[in-house]
């Protein structure tokens, strides 16, 4: 990508492919990726852009007034869904196309967006402890049980994040691992008399680890008629579904065969 | 459960959502509207049970509604739809289903696994055609111009 950027001719193409890549990491749906890209490489006239998207890889090629042609692929790695990222893609790609900053501005913008902070993970934790009680709420409105999922929420976060840090493992391995630590804690804080209905504590600390953004954005491709990547949504979410599961499954017959 | 009752439930489901979607970085200024979203399909989604008392018909017309306040949202506040519907898909997602399904199977009770299984099929679908229902529908039909819900926004509106 080094090289081609140096070529005045590609880098709208190029600047396609590193917004395009950055949108799909960060959970947009494949529409609003190809369109945006397209956006883009057709800015400049007389470029016909055709831009296919997966949640796996962007590919791109732009056909050039002068009738040469160059396509782009990329490989999309871990994805983290962040919204500030799409909107400020979203609007970054606009102004270009409009001419309201040039390619310079365009990739110093994007450099902006790519090292935009997340929020801390003593927030993140105290935030899901908050929507953990929430959702709990919504399942059995007791204290007992609001409190348990407020300790279970923060103190999951905290470990499973933590271990994450040090040991880098797949989605799916991520999920059973959290799903198997909120089990866990829920047990043992119910041993230790805080809370009054385990199976409702768990539903309501499990919530947040629902794989929710991939369902919906599947359910738009199936609308926009991409049903490749659709699917590839569905499968993604089914798995990572099947890992809450067996990582609450494990923990419940552990629980059950040593007797608890 | 009276009306009282679905307020409140509504409100904590919006709170959860808000606490939720801060992870998800959304922007501070958008949280009130992505609050109003979940509130609006928790309610819908709380009364629709109560009148019809059906799992399927209640996340069919709370997805519908999800939905249209999604697109008018996206219209008013000019952004990307997504920043709605996803948080607001929460509170209606089939988790507890799906925790009960596993339950089932680990006490080899497989009938009433597999029944909880169908149901958390069957929800998936209903959330899938109350998106699309609405989805389908052109653009300029939810290009209407709600004050309240401009407040404190930027931006231009990108379909």
């Amino acid at each position: 990508m080094e090289k081609l950027e140096k070529h005045e001719q590609h880098k709208e193409l190029v600047l396609a492919m590193k917004i395009g890549a950055m949108l799909t990491t960060c959970g947009a749906e494949i529409r609003r990726v190809e369109t945006t890209m397209e956006h883009i490489i057709q800015s400049v006239e007389g470029n016909v852009a055709h831009c296919h998207c997966t949640p796996g890889s962007v590919i791109a090629t732009v056909s050039y007034a002068e009738g040469s042609s160059k396509t782009m692929v990329t490989r999309i790695g871990t994805k983290n869904t962040d919204f500030k990222k799409i909107i400020r893609l979203n609007e970054l790609s606009r102004k270009y196309s409009k001419k309201d900053l040039n390619y310079q501005e365009a990739l110093e913008e994007l450099d902006n967006i790519q090292n935009m902070r997340i929020p801390p993970l003593y927030l993140r934790s105290m935030l899901n402890a908050l929507s953990c009680a929430a959702f709990t709420f919504l399942f059995t409105p007791t204290v007992a049980n609001v409190v348990a999922s407020l300790i279970i929420g923060f103190f999951s976060m905290m470990s499973y994040e933590k271990l994450f840090e040090k040991l880098p493992l797949s989605p799916f391995m991520q999920t059973l691992f959290a799903s198997t630590i909120i089990t866990t804690m829920t047990f043992g804080l119910f041993e230790l008399g805080v809370g009054d209905s385990v199976n409702y504590i768990i539903v309501g600390s499990i919530t947040p680890l629902l794989p929710g953004v991939e369902t919906i954005n599947a359910v738009r491709d199936i609308v926009e008629s991409d049903y490749l990547s659709a699917v590839s949504r569905i499968l993604n979410a089914i798995l990572l579904g099947s890992a809450i599961s067996v990582g609450v499954a494990v923990v419940c017959l552990l629980v059950k065969y040593f007797g608890g | 459960m009276g009306i009282i009752d679905i307020v409140i439930f509504s409100v904590i489901a919006g709170i959860a959502v808000i606490a939720f979607s801060m992870q998800l970085n959304a922007p501070f200024r958008e949280f009130p509207f992505i609050g109003i979203a979940a509130f609006v399909t928790q309610f819908v989604y709380m009364v629709a049970y109560y009148e019809l008392f059906s799992i399927l018909y209640a996340t069919l017309f709370s997805s519908i509604f999800l939905t249209i306040i999604s697109r008018l949202l996206a219209y008013n506040r000019r952004l990307p739809i997504t920043i709605f519907l996803i948080p607001g898909f929460w509170p209606i997602a089939p988790g507890a289903i799906v925790y009960k399904a596993t339950l089932c199977f680990i006490n080899n009770n497989l009938l009433s696994a597999q029944e909880f299984v169908l149901l958390s099929v069957q929800v998936a679908g209903a959330i899938t055609v109350g998106i699309s229902f609405v989805y389908v529908i052109p653009q300029k039909f939810f290009n209407v111009n709600i004050p309240l819900l401009q407040l404190n926004r930027n931006g231009q509106f990108y379909e």
